[in-house]
């Protein structure tokens, strides 16, 4: 971790502290009267967090929880870890209310039939078993915005009631109050306005042409090819998480109905 | 620089808030007085219009507040070529004559350095301002007998240091004091050039005349010549003078018809023990020119207006924020897009200094800013203690590598400037 605190007239202090996880870069800027100490100490609880987080979804990391899975659960019930259990089920949840569009199983290789789930949970075993064989888990386009949630709840246990958090620029919360104005001001990627987030997430997902896991379509299995990029704010991360990848590929009707289930908007 | 190009500029260094500029380089506070003296002039008179005077000149004549009322040289061309320039000047072959002109408010030294001691020293005696080509002068006890004379003159005194004056060093500065580097573990400069460094002499000029910075007795070659630029940006990141310096100079390369050396190497040692190197070979340019400032968390080139992280770097967004709520902005932030990713980050290829490449290296401004002084009468701070002690290091290392020793800083030249500081 590495950090910078400036302190102003009033006794206000800013801090900022910048560092690399889960395969990309994490800023933190959090205004408070707390002094550096205390600061740095919090901040190494939201690193103990994200290390634990990336050792459970990170399925490049043949160590991980979910590379477990990936080896194991197509040939006999495999018991998760509570924080596993509660993201499966969450996943699949959000799988059914987006029609199928945000599927954590689309780089499996044996296409599943239509409605078919790619995975069983058992809540009382709190197991899991894949439907099929060729079933790939990938949290790599959920993950970011899953432990960006349980970071604001820490900060929220925490009592720190102002602060901005970016996870790769592609997921951004915003707590409270910039130390001069109401919200936090980020300028949208593509059309450069502004966008006022007070206690929301910003999540961008898209194509830039460099991206090494493209957005891919369920229904169809292709990769998108577009060059663009697509910004959503929620309440919850993980939702921003979700719904950046389906406001790309649902159409417009049931992209708005999905939205409104999750009192999302856009960011045109 | 027009004056609203320079309006943009003060804006962009951030002079419109003020704090920082200021704190980093307080000689800007030599443009606050800058609406009030619109209509007034400065009325210079040019001491040796050679290569360098007559460059000096062609922005002297760009700004408003500027007549140049007088022209010196004892060479012909020289004269031929200043009048052409602002040719309403009056001619002089004989400076003391012009330091009589009453019309002369301030004089522009650009003569060799073996003349400076007694042109500068004359001119403050005439109630002149003064600007000083670097070096100060040829020897340390010159250059503070110069520098007492300046400061019982109530005179404005500019030495011809224009990195102070230089976007790009200006905002490394500020970089640095600012802490985002962490601390200075050492800096490294170099100036290496492939060429013999002779002018060709005309007929009816002798070599000494044209070629004087290859002899002793008029130079000390690459150390008042290019080192005193460099040795002066190592006292500007540390805001501190170095205690004692050591090297080796040696004639290795161009060997005809030069007296002063073309090969250096110094160590000069600060305080705590961080050094700064200075290097000069005149037949080798690949590295060609720079100031290496290193530190724990980064480095920085001013030269090539880049600064480099050791680990990630600071989200540029996130400095801004820093910046905004320092001046009680409610700024909007530019990072959102998509996934950072550190492949991406791998090759350190650095950030630059600024948006876009400065028009000047801060010498058009360096004058601007003579020229508001001298209308005002008001000496800006600290310029003249970081021109002194340019030249005194350049000086003091130049005798180290003459004496082949190690070299403190002697007592009876410090003056009341930084860890030299008289409580
Ligand atoms: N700040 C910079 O980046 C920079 C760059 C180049 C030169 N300089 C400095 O400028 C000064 C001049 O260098 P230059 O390259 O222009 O040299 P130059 O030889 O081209 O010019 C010196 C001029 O002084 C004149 N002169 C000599 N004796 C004189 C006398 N007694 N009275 C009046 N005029 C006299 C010469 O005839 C000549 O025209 C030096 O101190 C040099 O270090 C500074």
């Amino acid at each position: 971790m590495q950090y910078q605190q400036r302190i102003f007239s009033d006794g206000l202090k800013l801090f900022y502290a910048w560092f690399e996880a889960l395969h990309t870069r994490v800023d933190l800027a959090i205004c408070s009267k707390i002094d550096q100490d205390g600061l740095v100490e919090f901040v190494k609880m939201l690193q103990i967090e994200i290390e634990k987080f990336e050792l459970i979804g990170n399925r490049f990391d043949p160590k991980s929880e979910i590379s477990h899975v990936n080896t194991n659960a197509y040939k006999s019930d495999v018991v998760l870890s509570n924080e596993l259990f509660e993201i499966l089920s969450d996943c699949q949840m959000y799988n059914h209310k987006t029609y199928g569009y945000f599927d954590i199983a689309i780089n499996s290789t044996n296409h599943l039939k239509p409605k078919e789930e790619a995975y069983l949970l058992d809540s009382q075993k709190q197991t899991i078993r894949f439907s099929n064989s060729g079933i790939l888990l990938d949290l790599s386009g959920f993950l970011k915005g899953y432990v960006l949630e349980r970071l604001i709840k820490i900060a929220e246990n925490e009592c720190y009631a102002n602060l901005l958090i970016n996870l790769g620029n592609s997921s951004i919360f915003a707590k409270g109050n910039h130390p001069c104005g109401k919200g936090w001001k980020i300028q949208h990627p593509e059309n450069n306005s502004d966008c006022v987030l007070l206690n929301e997430c910003l999540t961008t997902s898209g194509n830039n042409g460099k991206t090494k896991w493209p957005i891919v379509n369920p229904t169809d299995r292709v990769a998108v090819t577009t060059k663009k990029s697509v910004s959503v704010v929620t309440k919850l991360p993980a939702v921003g998480e979700v719904l950046s990848k389906v406001a790309y590929l649902a159409t417009e009707n049931e992209r708005d109905k999905i939205f409104e289930i999750f009192g999302a908007r856009l960011v045109k | 620089m027009t004056n609203i190009d320079r309006r943009q500029f003060l804006k962009n260094m951030g002079m419109i808030s003020g704090g920082v500029l200021l704190a980093t380089s307080p000689w800007f506070s030599a443009f606050s007085e800058q609406k009030h003296t619109i209509g007034s002039k400065a009325r210079i008179g040019i001491i040796g219009p050679g290569s360098r005077g007559q460059f000096l000149m062609s922005f002297l004549v760009q700004n408003p507040k500027v007549e140049i009322v007088a022209v010196c040289d004892l060479y012909q061309p020289a004269i031929v070529a200043a009048l052409k320039i602002a040719p309403k000047a009056k001619v002089y072959t004989d400076y003391q004559k012009l330091l009589d002109d009453k019309n002369v408010d301030a004089v522009l030294i650009a003569t060799p350095l073996h003349l400076h001691y007694e042109m500068v020293m004359d001119a403050f005696d005439a109630g002149k301002h003064v600007f000083c080509e670097k070096s100060i002068a040829y020897s340390m006890d010159e250059t503070h007998k110069i520098y007492k004379k300046y400061k019982s003159s109530e005179k404005v005194f500019f030495v011809g240091q224009q990195r102070l004056f230089d976007p790009r060093y200006i905002h490394a500065m500020e970089m640095v004091h600012s802490g985002d580097f962490g601390e200075i573990s050492g800096i490294r400069a170099f100036w290496h050039r492939n060429n013999d460094w002779r002018r060709e002499v005309p007929a009816g000029a002798t070599d000494e005349q044209i070629n004087w910075r290859l002899y002793r007795d008029f130079s000390k070659g690459i150390m008042t010549e290019l080192a005193c630029h460099q040795l002066q940006i190592g006292t500007w990141a540390m805001r501190q003078i170095p205690e004692k310096v050591m090297g080796h100079g040696a004639l290795t390369f161009w060997k005809e018809k030069r007296e002063v050396w073309d090969n250096v190497s110094c160590i000069y040692v600060f305080e705590n023990g961080v050094k700064m190197n200075f290097d000069s070979v005149l037949s080798n340019k690949f590295y060609g020119l720079e100031e290496q400032i290193l530190c724990s968390k980064g480095t920085v080139e001013p030269e090539k207006s880049k600064y480099y992280f050791e680990e990630i770097p600071p989200a540029p967004a996130f400095l801004q924020l820093m910046n905004d709520v320092e001046n009680a902005l409610f700024g909007s932030m530019t990072f959102a897009g998509t996934s950072w990713a550190p492949e991406t980050a791998n090759v350190n290829t650095g950030h630059y200094l600024l948006d876009k490449k400065p028009e000047s290296d801060g010498t058009s401004l360096l004058l601007e800013a003579f020229a508001e002084a001298v209308i005002t009468q008001k000496q800006p701070p600290l310029i003249a203690e970081e021109g002194y002690y340019a030249t005194q290091l350049s000086l003091l290392g130049h005798q180290a590598m003459k004496e082949e020793r190690t070299l403190n800083f002697p007592e009876q030249y410090k003056i009341d400037y930084l860890n030299h500081k008289i409580n």
